[in-house]
């Protein structure tokens, strides 16, 4: 009885895993929400989200600074060194000018997303963009 | 001793000893150790999860305050008394993270505690952890040269 029960709860945890992972498969797109000056960040994420490692992207634009966070497949996660890599030369190759920061943490990964919230939700102001940027780019630093 | 050196009555001994000794569950053990262990490491991984979504922690730098919360409490529960029990049921799932080292710290600490804290506490804080230390060390040394060689050859 008791490791049928557990058997059934081992099942129900990676099934719940699976299904969030699909629920998050798709990128946050801003240039239809929000219309404010994102239409490049969502251009660099159709293209990220191409790659096979790739679950879902956040990421947010100021001009021409870029940060991008990846949420990677669980067993892609042992080269991460190597998505960022591969995820970064594509870019570039889209947006040579561009300044692009590619991150596969998760601390950066919710602070976009609150920041995609924030423009999405609220249309923050331009400054206030760049800040939220300057701070990702503090953490990015660490 | 050797076995080849045991006499034909030592031998027998063996034998009737063998066959009354209890089997030991391997892969019992195996299990259990694999299931507290990742337990330990979940609580690991709920503490980064913690220290990066409520402080200014990034993912990677989360890890230290992880590592070190999980001492603390590996070592509070050496000084209580729990862990052997766990240890007991455990095995080597207790043994192998982080945990199990500071408890092999902090167990060797409090047994020598009456000895005095300098010849008796610091003398002896490392006898069992000492091991651990000089083999990681030597270990990493000769994993790194590794690297080193094989990145200088172009290989990685």
């Amino acid at each position: 009885m008791l490791k049928k029960t557990i058997a059934i709860i081992l099942i129900a945890l990676l099934a719940a895993c699976t299904a969030y992972e699909d629920e998050q498969g798709k990128a946050f797109m801003l240039q239809s929400s929000a219309g404010k000056e994102q239409a490049e960040s969502d251009r660099v994420k159709e293209e990220l989200l191409k790659m096979d490692e790739v679950v879902s992207v956040r990421g947010i634009q100021y001009e021409e600074d870029m940060i991008m966070a990846l949420h990677i497949k669980q067993k892609n996660r042992f080269h991460l060194k190597k998505v960022r890599k591969k995820a970064f030369d594509s870019v570039k190759a889209l947006y040579p000018n561009a300044t692009i920061h590619i991150s596969t943490d998760k601390k950066i990964y919710k602070e976009l997303a609150k920041a995609e919230e924030a423009i999405k939700t609220d249309h923050v102001a331009k400054s206030e963009v760049k800040k939220q940027l300057e701070r990702i780019e503090e953490h990015l630093k660490e | 001793m050797a076995k080849e050196k045991q006499t034909p009555e030592q031998q027998q001994y063996q034998k009737i000893a063998k066959k009354y000794e209890k089997k030991r569950p391997v892969l019992k053990n195996c299990i259990i150790a694999f299931f507290v262990g990742g337990a330990i490491c979940v609580i690991g991984q709920c503490l980064q999860v913690f220290y990066y979504t409520f402080f200014d922690f990034t993912e990677k730098s989360a890890s230290n305050p992880t590592v070190a919360t999980l001492i603390f409490i590996a070592t509070l529960i050496t000084g209580l008394g729990f862990y052997d029990r766990i240890a007991q049921v455990a095995g080597a799932g207790t043994a192998v993270p982080v945990t199990g080292f500071a408890n092999s710290v902090a167990s060797a600490a409090i047994e020598h505690r009456t000895e005095g804290y300098v010849l008796g506490v610091g003398g002896n804080m490392f006898k069992l952890a000492g091991s651990v230390i000089v083999f990681g060390t030597v270990a990493a040394f000769v994993i790194s040269l590794i690297k080193t060689l094989l990145i200088n050859a172009g290989v990685i």
